[in-house]
């Protein structure tokens, strides 16, 4: 289907608000609407790496979705995993039935219908890490996790990649803040380390958000297990379209894409419906679906209340000429 | 059709056959009633025909059966399902379908008869057992004698030659029970069918039969069953368990015995003469003792069903009552209600006052004081015991009664001597197991007993002990009140009748006045001697034998 | 339509059957509430234009009541146990500090929008699922359903209707029992308790049971054609074979590491085999069925019309317009499609010929449970 642009952020929260209150009515809790605490506003999310020592850093790398990989600040405070991407601008979808469970980031993948947890051979895998420290997959999921300040969150989605195999983001964790020392992580966060941790930070590309302009490195091509499975290296994935050049100005804080770890898993077969063309990888991190109107709502409703009347109209008749008939 | 070549069968681990060369033909077109003492092969005899024993029962058969020259040995019932149709006690347990129709129809599909053909046959049979009007009822909604009748008609679709009929009218009312007897005349008419029927009420299926094969165990030896095959007359004469109609012919010397009403009334001219004038002597208890148990206005109601309405009733000590009607006319739902463990919607009942007043109220009881004062023995006697072995379940009752340790082992023996305590009480019959229930219900000597179809099952042995048991409770001061449907056991057995119809109770009197005076009700001797008011042989021979000095020829 | 077409007759259970299941099958791809909500609205229309008289067929309503208690169970339990604060909190419950074991599940806390409009959209769709269910069996006699079984089955059928059958002369006879405790005072042993109430009532089922094997037996039941030993053997081969290949092919389908290959063709291999061993072995059940229901043009429209609904939406794919997204929260849309789709699928609520309405006899008792009962109860 067609998406439609993006609405005006005040044209959303409006209809988010009415969709909001018809829940309350229909849920039969009534709360003073108008007080609803809205969520955080994307505004002050920033691109790169945090610079504030509580920022949590979010990184997303979409992989073999081709969208490239993403480095974005959530501002403090952060309440958890989710509210990190929320606070970093970055919009996502929990599964219907799973209300922890991520399924979808900036709407990506479109297949998955978000309704039961993903497929356990496409989904997006929840990665944690000091700044300067290694990528380790989270024991916690994200909805039940106060991330330290200072850390780092990454997304990585994992396409077709066995359990022992899942991929890291193909960037290495930010290295710490000059004179800042890194926040540990809980030892109970993560305890399994990936073992196919990055080396040293010295590469010269930065596939990073701020991309070209500020990362100096350029476009290098992205991780191997991003950019060729999607059917051609094609331009990297920081192309200018992907996000503005943030001001982060701290060319230290890039890493390599190359040096991605070992662990990415096979290249995704070429025509892999998931796999997308990097060419087509313009990926807006905040976007989000339609908002729909509440005239189809009003409409199916309707119609469902029409069919109802008749069907109760239906049984009334049948009960009035042969009473005593029916049980 | 049927024809039995020294046929023997030994069931595992028994240590004799029950049967032992038996050899037996039945010509087609034949109704044949087998008669016999329970436990005395009867039902081995009738599965023997559609080979459901051996072949569903296990055994040992030796020499063979055939039927239209089908040896059964070779054949499992479900190839001679075309050949024999089965009838058995009762019927709900062998319905497999839902509807009146579909039950009919369900033997010919299973052997795919064209749908054409089957819905012809399913209307033909309607017609034939009276039963159009029940073609789309819920087979559960039937009553007894209905749903006999759809099961005879069941069997019959298939077009069997031979119909095999296994007590047939036992939870019946006498008149379901006529209603199904006349059903199965009428296909031996009819159709031609031969009919083989196992039946503990002789009187009432005696007049119908062609021949009679009566089974009878030599006293003492257990060895092998006699079986004496013959037409009915010459057969039953020599009988030890008759029908009363038999037994007053022979303390009237008629020969032959006639076997239906109608035959010996023809010939009773002059026993009637004989008897002219010897009005039969009041009840035996007459002298009535104080009330035991006054129920006054007592309801009960089911859901939107009333069951039982408004009914009164006094019960004596010294007394025993029979509580008579057609099923579902609320016999149970009364014993219950008067018990005090069922439900009752309103009413009141005293039990164990002096007669005029007081007395407790049973519901309001706790279960183990009630049980001292009146008891109930339902009409499933298995229901009640549970425990491993006879003794267990004579000392728990024993100890929940508070009474001496022994006394419901006593009264055991006094009802069915020689039970081993060893024993486990399913294994025993079900004249054995009803008096294991009866002794723990009466070990609390309560001062009311109420007996829920005691009679069902029973042969006439049984039925003859559990008389003198229940008269004897009476004499020792106890209040009876027994729901039966059996005529000749009530004339037998009871002074007064309640009969009971639509929840209500309708007559409560003297049984001599009410069981005569009820065609439905009245025993056979009373039907043969009528006018006069005899409720049964031992009153006849009674009153000859006191006239037998001054005019005892006069009978003959 | 011609007026002959139109006179009152049970249509095929069948045809009602495919419809509902199609119906089910739409429910079951869309988890937008007004879709799901239209589903049990339809199956509501039909049910209450087309359903017999018959004391199966009352349960509709009965169906109506659990898929609201599923929604509200939903509901609720998501309120206790939100797992994401993210979102519009509605309202707060206290929380219940978890032992580090159960990391992961939060026990009260903030509940948002989200999650409640969730639960209610998931709640939904299983509500539709069963009322689809009720639909078909308040429409069509599953025992008549089960009469249209392969022949192979169809002794497999005869044996759940019996024991469907068995349950409630459990309960009835279970009762009895109890009943007759309390004759006995109330001084059962409490070591005795278990026993003295499963002993006679297991031993009156088996009673019951064998007495019907005996039944059935003595009519036939359990007979077979002859068929020569060749074809008895393929049967065997075919059985064991498609059995093998479904094994492995659901496998395959399964496990995302196997080869392509095992997947599917395997698994529909192995299906068309069991189908053909199924269909082998039926040759040695001869039946026939009284009173068949013809199969007709409603037969054909009603199928259709579920067939129909159930295409339309699987070949919709997982788009928003099915799963209306709550990250944001949305209004969820009205397809056209779908939409059309399961107004189609009411039609059955007309084309299907009218049921039979057979008068009740004046002296039928209620064919309520209670009403049964009460028969049981006042048999004398």
């Amino acid at each position: 289907m067609t998406r439609a642009r993006r609405r005006t952020a005040a044209a959303a929260a409006r209809a988010r608000a009415a969709l909001v209150a018809v829940a309350v009515a229909a849920l039969g809790v009534s709360p003073a609407v108008p007080g609803l605490p809205a969520p955080a506003p994307a505004a002050a999310a920033t691109d790169g790496p945090c610079t504030d020592p509580d920022g949590v850093t979010v990184v997303v790398d979409f992989q073999q979705l081709g969208g490239g990989v993403h480095v974005r600040c959530a501002p403090p405070p952060v309440t958890s995993g989710f509210d990190a991407l929320q606070r970093a601008g970055i919009s996502y979808r929990t599964a219907l039935t799973q209300p922890g469970f991520l399924c979808r980031i900036a709407d990506r993948p479109e297949d998955d219908p978000c309704v039961t947890t993903s497929p356990a051979d496409a989904y997006w895998s929840y990665w944690l890490a000091p700044r300067g420290g290694t990528w380790c997959y989270s024991n916690f999921g994200a909805g039940n996790r106060v991330p330290p300040p200072g850390t780092v969150e990454g997304w990585s989605f994992a396409l077709d990649a066995a359990a022992t195999s899942v991929p890291p983001p193909s960037v290495a964790p930010p290295p710490p803040l000059p004179g800042v020392p890194p926040t540990p992580l809980p030892a109970r966060d993560c305890t399994t380390p990936t073992s196919s941790a990055p080396p040293p930070t010295t590469g010269p590309a930065a596939p990073d958000a701020g991309g070209a302009g500020a990362a100096g490195g350029g476009a290098a091509p992205a991780a191997p297990g991003t950019a060729s499975g999607g059917g051609g290296p094609g331009p990297a994935p920081g192309t200018p379209g992907t996000t503005t050049a943030g001001a982060t100005p701290a060319p230290a804080t890039t890493t390599t894409a190359p040096t991605a770890p070992g662990g990415t898993g096979a290249p995704a077969a070429p025509g892999d419906s998931r796999a997308r063309d990097a060419a087509a990888a313009t990926v807006d991190l905040g976007e989000t679906g339609d908002t729909g109107s509440p005239v189809a709502v009003a409409a199916g409703a309707g119609l469902v209340a029409t069919l109802g009347a008749a069907a109760l109209v239906a049984a009334r008749a049948r009960r009035r000429p042969a009473p005593g008939a029916g049980p | 059709m049927i024809r039995y070549e020294r046929v023997s069968l030994t069931y595992p681990g028994a240590p004799a056959p029950v049967l032992a060369g038996v050899d037996l033909e039945v010509p087609e077109g034949e109704l044949c009633v087998v008669v016999g003492p329970t436990g005395c092969g009867k039902s081995t005899l009738l599965g023997l025909v559609n080979g459901h024993v051996p072949h569903f029962t296990g055994g040992d058969l030796a020499g063979c059966v055939r039927v239209a020259g089908r040896d059964t040995r070779t054949h499992p019932p479900r190839e001679l399902a075309e050949l024999v149709g089965v009838v058995r006690q009762d019927p709900a347990s062998g319905f497999v379908t839902e509807t009146v129709e579909e039950e009919l129809a369900y033997g010919m599909e299973l052997r795919a008869v064209p749908p054409a053909v089957m819905r012809t046959r399913v209307e033909e049979t309607l017609d034939l057992l009276g039963l159009a009007d029940l073609r789309s009822r819920p087979l559960r909604t039937l009553s007894g004698g209905q749903a006999q009748r759809v099961a005879i008609g069941a069997a019959l679709t298939a077009r069997p030659r031979v119909l095999v009929c296994d007590e047939p009218t036992s939870a019946l009312d006498p008149t379901a029970a006529e209603e199904v007897l006349a059903a199965l005349t009428r296909l031996v008419d009819d159709l031609g069918l031969t009919v083989l029927v196992a039946e503990h009420r002789l009187e009432r299926v005696a007049q119908y039969a062609d021949a009679v094969v009566a089974l009878a165990r030599p006293a003492g030896a257990p060895g092998p069953v006699r079986v004496e095959h013959g037409p009915p007359g010459p057969v039953l004469a020599a009988a030890a368990h008759v029908p009363p109609v038999v037994e007053l012919a022979r303390l009237a010397g008629w020969e032959p015995p006639p076997l239906s009403v109608r035959d010996a009334r023809r010939r009773a001219g002059p026993l009637r003469t004989a008897l002219a004038g010897r009005a039969p002597r009041a009840a035996a208890a007459a002298a009535a003792g104080p009330a035991r148990l006054i129920a006054t206005g007592v309801t009960v109601r089911h859901g939107h069903v009333v069951a039982v309405r408004g009914a009164d009733l006094r019960l004596h000590a010294g007394e025993v009552v029979a509580l008579m009607g057609r099923n579902g006319s609320g016999k149970s739902s009364l014993l219950w209600a008067l018990q005090g463990s069922g439900p009752r919607a309103a009413g009141d009942v005293r039990v164990g006052g002096d007669g005029r007043a007081g007395g407790a109220d049973p519901a309001r009881l706790d279960p183990v004081a009630r049980r001292r004062v009146v008891t109930l023995v339902p009409q499933h006697p298995a229901d009640l015991l549970y425990l491993d072995s006879v003794a267990a379940e004579c000392t728990r009752a024993d100890a929940d009664a508070g009474a001496a340790p022994g006394t419901a082992a006593a009264i055991l023996d006094r009802l069915a001597p020689g039970i081993d305590p060893h024993h486990h009480p399913r294994d025993l019959s079900e004249g054995q197991r009803l008096a294991l229930a009866i002794a723990v219900q009466l070990a609390g000597a309560p001062g009311v007993v109420l007996l829920d179809e005691p009679t069902r099952g029973l042969d006439y042995g049984a039925k003859s002990r559990l008389g003198a048991v229940v008269r004897e409770l009476a004499a020792d001061g106890a209040a009876v009140l027994v729901a039966t449907h059996d005529v000749e056991f009530a004339a037998r057995t009871v002074g007064r009748v309640v009969v009971m119809a639509g929840g209500e109770i309708v007559a409560d009197g003297q049984a001599r006045a009410i069981l005569c005076g009820s065609p439905a009700f009245a025993p056979q001797v009373a039907k043969v001697l009528d006018p006069e008011p005899w409720l049964h042989v031992g009153e006849v021979a009674a009153a000859l034998a006191t006239a037998a000095p001054a005019e005892g020829a006069g009978a003959r | 339509m011609s007026r002959a077409r139109r006179l009152p007759r049970p249509l095929h259970p069948v045809a009602w059957w495919v419809w509902a299941l199609g119906l089910a099958v739409a429910a079951s791809r869309t988890t937008n509430p007004l879709l799901t909500g239209l589903v049990i609205a339809v199956a509501a229309v039909v049910v209450a234009r087309r359903r017999p008289d018959a004391p199966w067929a009352a349960g509709f309503r009965m169906f109506l009541v659990l898929g609201l208690t599923v929604v509200a169970i939903r509901v609720v339990l998501r309120a206790l146990l939100d797992g994401s604060a993210d979102g519009h909190v509605l309202f707060t419950l206290p929380e219940v500090p978890l032992p580090e074991a159960a990391a992961g599940i939060r026990l009260g806390g903030p509940v948002t929008a989200e999650g409640l409009l969730a639960a209610l959209y998931d709640g939904l769709r299983l509500a539709a699922l069963i009322v689809c269910f009720g639909a078909a069996s308040s429409l069509a006699d599953p025992k008549r359903l089960l009469k249209h079984l392969p022949g192979a089955l169809h002794e497999l059928g005869v044996a759940a209707t019996v024991a469907v059958a068995v349950a409630p002369q459990v309960v009835v006879s279970a009762g009895r029992v109890r009943r007759a405790h309390r004759l006995r005072g109330a001084t059962v042993h409490r070591r005795h308790v278990l026993r003295a109430l499963a002993f006679p009532v297991l031993e009156d089922a088996l009673e019951r049971s064998v007495a019907l094997a005996a039944a059935m037996d003595a009519r036939g039941y359990g007979r077979r054609a002859a068929v020569p030993a060749s074809w008895r053997r393929a049967t065997a081969v075919c059985t064991l074979a498609g059995l093998a290949g479904i094994c492995v092919g659901t496998y395959g389908t399964l496990d995302a590491t196997a080869p392509r290959a095992l997947g599917l063709p395997v698994l529909a291999a192995g299906a068309a085999l069991a189908a053909a061993g199924l269909l082998l072995a039926g040759r040695r059940v001869r039946r026939s069925i009284y009173r068949p229901e013809p199969w007709l043009a409603p037969e054909w429209g009603v199928a259709a019309c579920g067939v129909l609904a159930a295409a339309v939406l699987v070949t919709s794919g997982a788009t928003d317009a099915l799963h209306p997204p709550l990250q944001p929260l949305t209004w969820p849309s009205l397809p056209p499609g779908p939409t059309v789709a399961l107004l189609v699928a009411a039609a059955p609520g007309w084309i299907a010929p009218p049921p039979e309405r057979t008068p009740a006899p004046a002296d039928t008792a209620p064919a309520t449970p209670a009403g049964r009962r009460a028969r049981e109860v006042a048999a004398a």
